[in-house]
């Protein structure tokens, strides 16, 4: 096989086993990746367990490119049954273990059962062992991989920290120490797994079916991220890294700030990407064959911290979410949720969810907007569930429920899981994201940039004439259906390939054309030489992922946005006065995929997209 | 990975000429064969595998018998290893210079 290692593990934590398998020729039609996940999860899955229990599975995945000179292709992603929506759970990370991965001989490894006690799986190529973790339990991130690189020699780390031990409801899998497979509770999974840590080393090769086509489009590659039209874009992520986007975003009104209350801060200089970078940056870092390279190494003085971060999405969560312009602690957080395991993102969220219900006298303790001391502190509570903490470690969903009182008008979720940086009344097409991504208030399934950053050129070549100015404009409903359909088959793509969002949704440097040249250029399959085939299997994953939620009882009314989109009109900014009417963008979308109008997939798409079974099992005769 | 994909046109980190490591958060590993003057490995090497040609230290691969003495002699930790392989050292042929992204990478006299 070119490009994939051709072997998987399946590893049962319950019994110990360890098997190794080839990999199965029908997963060829999914490419890999999350395409491979959802095949597996609703294969080996049934409707109705219970997120955190033995019967769930827990997938960490590759895909062809990983491992290959294949551009930005350092991304690997995990998969389960999420224990904060009950359905779909997936989360991408960068780095290096995936490569390592392959180069031990495996495209992907599925975790099966409970073990009794807390182990480790130890993969040296051929050699694979689950290993008594009693020395790391409890132990952060930075302890536990210092601990198993001293020991094994290895370098490659993915472990939980105390929060996922501690079943934190949006724990994350850390790698590298600083790098997250952030959001839906992978984590928390990985702990109720009893699975400690993962540690890799592989020296096996990858090979190319090729080399002489695919080392000239690599070459080719070169320009488009260094020299071309996307260059700027490229080489301003690689300066500030995606916290770039924080002065962007205030400057359209979709800064989120004050648990999504508004969309633009007024202090965003204090926590912007230039104040980021002058006074916090210390080095730079990157992923695995990386051309942008858009990672920064950043030094607390006030809290002698060291670390990554933080992206845009945590200078929101846990900055202007919580109205705190204090970056000296906003930097340290962050450090804390990757030291700790946690997502940075529902982190945030659960803290700015707590300070509103205090200002609305929900919840009595101080805890106050900007109140930069509270919110480490309360990162540390909630990672080791201590008092209020342990009330926040189940996420708005669950907290505003205990709370009662009016509190879920506060909580900021679709499905369970926390928004992410995003506002639909400043950018409609984000609101339909939001409302329908499979994991729930995510935006990295279907955020659609070409209106967001605005890309005429692009949105006249994609779209047509007749299409734009409504497919370029923020503010309107009409078209972004179809945006947000585009985009969506277009990244279950890239994430089954698996590649970086940048350089294929922002900056825009590869599209579908690119991928059949050299796609079969590594890996010689016929049916990968084929850009319709490829969007076939695009929809296929997505529309699988969806009947897996809809097998856990989803439809359209999961498919929703809280009031404060709906309902509360924005008071200042670029988008004042506006509400998103998702009723509208939805039938839209739901047209498009071939669902009905309570959003039930119609049996005749999953016919056509080749899931006859899945059709038997949703709508038995 | 791109020399390893020029000499041998496999994906594999492992079987490139040089060694980058990540040290701690803000320092990174690089090591090559500089060319030295002293040339230990040469001297060391009980097969006769590595020789001298236009000026350059080089390894015949054939002849190597992976019983790692140079790596052992070499101060530098400039020679690399694989079991597939043997022994390698830098041709200083400059792929990696050319593609390195950042440019972090030079060829010196």
């Amino acid at each position: 096989m070119h490009g994939y290692a051709g072997s998987y593990l399946r590893i049962n934590l319950t019994d110990q086993s360890i098997r190794k398998e080839k990999l199965p020729e029908h997963l060829m039609e999914y490419i890999g990746g999350t395409g491979f996940c959802a095949r597996i999860l609703w294969d080996e899955l049934k409707a109705g367990i219970e997120p955190l229990s033995p019967e769930n599975i827990l997938v960490l995945a590759t895909g062809p490119t990983t491992g290959t000179l294949f551009p930005q292709s350092g991304r690997y992603m995990m998969a389960t049954k999420s224990p904060l929506t009950g359905g779909w759970a997936e989360a991408h990370c960068g780095g290096h273990l995936g490569p390592e991965l392959k180069y031990a001989g495996y495209d992907f490894i599925i975790f099966e059962g409970r073990a009794e006690k807390l182990v480790y799986l130890l993969i040296k190529d051929d050699e694979v062992k689950l290993i008594d973790a009693s020395a790391i339990k409890g132990k952060t991130v930075n302890v536990t991989t210092d601990y198993l690189r001293d020991k094994h020699g290895i370098e490659r780390v993915a472990c939980i920290g105390p929060a996922g031990e501690n079943l934190v409801r949006f724990a994350a899998v850390m790698t590298d120490k600083h790098r997250a497979f952030g959001r839906s509770g992978l984590g928390t999974v990985m702990g109720n797994k009893n699975l400690k840590a993962i540690a890799v080393l592989g020296t096996k090769d990858l090979t190319v079916a090729d080399p002489e086509r695919f080392g000239e489009l690599f070459q080719e590659s070169k320009y488009r991220f260094l020299e071309g039209p996307d260059s700027e874009a490229c080489l301003s992520l690689r300066e500030f890294g995606t916290a770039g986007l924080v002065e962007i975003e205030n400057e359209i009104g979709r800064l989120p700030t004050r648990n999504h209350k508004m969309g633009v801060f007024d202090q965003v200089e204090a926590v912007g990407s230039t104040r980021i970078r002058d006074e916090f940056r210390v080095a730079k870092n990157s992923c695995f064959n990386c051309k942008i390279q858009c990672k920064l190494v950043t030094l607390s003085k006030k809290y002698n911290s060291i670390g990554e971060g933080p992206e845009y999405e945590t200078v929101v969560s846990l900055g202007t979410g919580c109205f705190n312009s204090d970056l000296d602690s906003l930097i340290y957080a962050n450090h804390l949720c990757n030291d700790l395991g946690m997502d940075t993102i529902s982190c945030g969220s659960v803290i700015s969810f707590a300070m509103e219900c205090h200002e609305n006298g929900l919840i009595k303790e101080e805890v106050n907007w900007s109140d930069s001391e509270k919110i480490v502190q309360l990162v540390k509570d909630i990672a080791y569930r201590r008092g209020l903490g342990d009330l926040l470690a189940e996420g708005v969903k669950r907290a505003s429920e205990k709370i009662g009182g009016g509190a879920e008008k506060f909580a900021m979720h679709v499905k369970g899981q926390e928004i992410s940086g995003q506002d639909g009344r400043a950018h409609r097409s984000s609101g339909l994201t939001h409302a329908t991504s499979v994991r729930g208030a995510d935006h990295l399934r279907g955020l659609s940039v070409i209106d967001e950053i605005g890309y005429p050129e692009i949105g006249l070549r994609r779209y047509g004439e007749d299409k734009l100015p409504a497919a370029l404009d923020r503010h309107s409903e009409e078209f972004k259906g179809q945006m947000v359909y585009d985009v969506e088959h277009f990244y279950a793509v890239v994430d089954s390939l698996i590649l970086c969002k940048y350089g294929t949704m922002y900056p825009l440097c590869y599209y579908y054309p690119d991928f059949p040249d050299i796609l079969y250029s590594l890996t010689g399959i016929e049916t990968f030489n084929d850009e319709e085939n490829l969007k076939r299997i695009g929809k296929r994953i997505c529309v699988l992922r969806r009947a897996f939620n809809q097998r856990e009882g989803m439809s359209r009314k999961d498919d929703t946005l809280p009031d404060r989109f709906l309902k509360e009109p924005e008071k200042e900014g670029p988008a004042k006065g506006e509400v998103v009417h998702l009723d509208v963008m939805l039938d839209d979308y739901y047209r498009l995929w071939g669902y009905d109008d309570d959003g039930l997939i119609r049996p005749e798409t999953l016919n056509e997209l080749g899931l006859e079974d899945v059709r038997k099992e949703l709508y038995p005769e | 990975m791109i020399c390893a994909f020029t000499f041998f046109k496999v994906n594999n980190p492992k079987k490139a000429r040089l060694n980058i490591t990540r040290i701690s958060d803000t320092e990174t590993r690089m090591t090559v064969c500089v060319q030295c003057r002293e040339r230990p490995c040469l001297k060391a090497c009980p097969e006769g595998a590595i020789f001298e040609r236009n000026g350059l230290v080089r390894i015949d691969s054939k002849k190597c018998t992976s019983c790692g003495i140079c790596l052992k002699v070499c101060p530098y930790g400039g020679i690399e290893f694989h079991p597939d392989i043997g022994a390698i050292i830098c041709v200083q042929c400059g792929i990696c210079v050319e593609n390195c992204p950042v440019g972090a990478l030079e060829m010196v006299e």
